[in-house]
């Protein structure tokens, strides 16, 4: 019989076991109290426990169940595989807004998040990109400052 | 019976007196557009949209106040239904269980449909609960008195376990997801003792991690990068293919599903610190376990959508209860009601309702009247919200990165917020990439310092003895239900594993 492990139990198992024991050592200092009197150290650390146990447990599921396990109901894009370019560029279009935004204004933070956004995914052509970077950045600015009044300003102080 | 009737309408009579003037009717078709508009942003939930139009409402009499802001709340919090619906984005806790099958009924051309039961069983749920309320207002506002510590303790398991029961796929993975929500809940300041508790000296931690960043870090950003992913950039296209109002099958199967929705959003909602996320989870797992196909849950199904909606709504409105009556608001939506209520010098306590009695009718009034307005107002606009779909998919993720970050920084004017959502959307990443679902973590962690707090009560009660949580008969009741609850879907699981499904 052939051997099918389900490794994303695998992986979690070891991802939570890790978070466990991190969360446990971070933690080493807090003081735990008892039950009747506790410490700030007290749920978190009965949490972090709770962590590494369910851990072990994906752990030790995914290993002796040696059988089948054919996965239910899969969301969608879980089967695919990482690829890191979405998900690289994605991210990258919040950290250049969060450093552009106070420094160089709402609308350069808008017109930078857009750019490095557009490689996440199919870029547009240069044109086309020009044109959702005005749009947005004229959109942005009626909605959240003038509309809104939100305290943002919109270029270099 | 006579009396209680008599009792009703009158009630009932006073509220619409003090709701249904001209110039309240304006303010609460007002308040409804702009919460529409202003809560469709991706990104912009509720809270965010009644926050930013509440000084609005300072130079408007308190009635005509607490009106408008009924009608932003409904335009809002349909509106967050809606995004929920069309780009899978929550707008706020209890709209995640809608994307569920919104968001499938959305992918496969059924958008119209789904935003249209969104909107009757919400009406539905709010009627229902307006008279439920008008005749059993005050008497359940006393019963609420007797609610202590380990009550909510035992409240707010449930309303997890009912998490763990509507995950789909692993129980062990949920239940570590609503752990480490829990625990990520109580990163910040210890309220009892001050110390920090995981800040890694970072400033920005010392007030624990906001709801909102994390929420769209795991639902908005971690989407995207999915959906970029599996489409290999271009995006999914979604396309409206049938028409938009729903069939009669919908309405067979959605009409009992809303009825079942309502029944226990007013249950759970007139629990005081309940929250409208547990009884949409609560309806939404009700109707999978009520399911003669619970296969299609997750894909599609229509009563996944009415059931949550109206539950959330029916929650909303019964939470009124709580909320005027001990003071006690039910979540960030109705602290803000509350926040408005003191603004024009009015503080919520057990006398409102006796004392004032044309202050809560008028409420109770006219939140009912901006739920209405509300439908009259949107359903003949389903097509144009149906229409953003047709917007390339290219152009819409740029944009809904933008109003997320400017969402998450407006919050606090905090730098440190945009960042935090940016971390929470690659780790929402990687748990789908582990097939960990990201709802209940959602869940433990906007109940987790409730939960602590509570918790630790009851044990000071005791001193320490954990049989407090059986003595005390409210407490025993919902942990029974609770453990019945997890007790079926384990011996489920079971049962599957042995046929080849995985526990």
């Amino acid at each position: 019989m052939k051997l099918r492990l389900d490794d994303t139990d695998l992986r979690a198992g070891v991802v939570l076991v890790a978070l466990g024991i991190s969360a446990l050592a971070l933690g080493a200092d807090l003081t735990v109290g008892t039950a009747a009197e506790m410490g700030e150290g007290y749920v978190p650390r009965a949490m972090a426990v709770a962590l590494l146990s369910f851990g072990t447990l994906l752990v030790v599921l995914s290993l002796s169940s040696g059988t089948a396990t054919p996965p239910s109901s899969p969301a969608r894009g879980e089967e695919v595989p990482v690829r890191w370019r979405p998900l690289a560029f994605v991210t990258t279009a919040v950290v250049v807004f969060a450093l552009a935004l106070e420094p160089l204004g709402l609308l350069a933070a808008t017109a930078a998040s857009v750019v490095a956004a557009n490689f996440a995914g199919q870029p547009l052509s240069a044109r086309a990109l020009f044109v959702l970077v005005c749009v947005l950045s004229a959109l942005v600015a009626v909605v959240f400052v003038w509309a809104l009044g939100l305290p943002l300003h919109l270029i270099p102080r | 019976m006579e009396a209680l009737s008599s009792a009703l309408l009158s009630n009932i009579a006073l509220g619409f007196s003090v709701a249904f003037t001209p110039s309240n009717l304006a303010l609460c078709l007002l308040g409804c557009l702009l919460g529409t508009v202003i809560g469709v942003l991706p990104g912009v939930g509720p809270s965010a949209t009644i926050a930013m139009l509440m000084p609005i409402t300072f130079y408007l009499t308190p009635v005509g106040a607490l009106i408008m802001l009924a009608g932003v709340f409904y335009g809002s919090q349909y509106a967050g239904s809606t995004t929920a619906i069309l780009v899978n984005l929550p707008g706020e806790s209890s709209s995640v269980v809608t994307t569920l099958d919104g968001h499938a009924m959305a992918r496969s051309g059924r958008a119209g449909a789904a935003l249209a039961v969104a909107a009757l069983a919400s009406l539905f749920a709010g009627t229902v609960t307006t008279l439920v309320i008008a005749a059993a207002g005050p008497p359940i506002a006393t019963l609420a008195l007797l609610f202590q510590s380990p009550d909510y303790v035992a409240v707010m398991v449930l309303g997890l376990v009912a998490a763990v029961v509507l995950a789909q796929g692993s129980l062990v993975k949920a239940l570590a997801m609503i752990v480490l929500g829990v625990f990520l809940g109580l990163v910040g300041t210890d309220v009892t003792t001050g110390m920090q508790r995981y800040t890694l000296g970072v400033n920005a931690l010392f007030d624990g991690i906001g709801f909102v960043p994390v929420a769209m870090g795991l639902f908005g950003l971690a989407e995207i990068a999915l959906n970029l992913e599996a489409t290999q950039g271009q995006g999914r296209v979604m396309r409206p293919r049938d028409r938009l109002w729903p069939t009669s099958e919908d309405f067979r199967r959605a009409t009992p599903a809303a009825l079942r929705g309502t029944a226990l959003g007013i249950g759970l909602g007139i629990l005081p610190g309940s929250t409208t996320d547990i009884p949409a989870y609560g309806a939404y797992s009700l109707e999978k376990k009520l399911s003669r196909e619970p296969s299609r849950f997750g894909h599609g199904a229509v009563e996944g959508v009415a059931a949550p909606e109206a539950a959330n709504n029916a929650a909303a409105q019964a939470g009124f209860i709580p909320m005027l009556s001990l003071g006690i608001p039910p979540n960030a939506i109705m602290a803000m009601m509350v926040g408005a209520l003191m603004i024009h010098g009015i503080a919520p306590g057990p006398q409102i309702i006796a004392k004032q009695p044309e202050l809560f009718w008028g409420l109770v009034a006219s939140m009912w009247l901006g739920n209405a307005v509300l439908v009259f107002l949107n359903l003949p606009l389903i097509w144009l919200w149906v229409r953003l779909l047709t917007i390339p998919y290219r152009i819409l993720f740029p944009a809904i990165i933008v109003f997320c970050c400017i969402g998450s920084y407006s919050l606090k004017n905090n730098i440190a917020d945009v960042l935090i959502m940016g971390v929470f959307g690659v780790i929402g990443y990687f748990l789908r990439k582990l097939k960990c679902e990201p709802a209940p973590l959602l869940l433990g962690f906007i109940l987790g310092p409730m939960l602590e707090e509570n918790f630790r009560r009851s044990m000071l009660l005791s001193g320490g003895d954990l049989a407090i949580f059986v003595t005390r008969p409210i407490s025993a009741t919902f942990l029974a239900i609770s453990a019945a609850l997890l007790l079926a879907v384990t011996i489920a699981a079971f049962r599957r594993h042995r046929t080849g499904f995985r526990f």
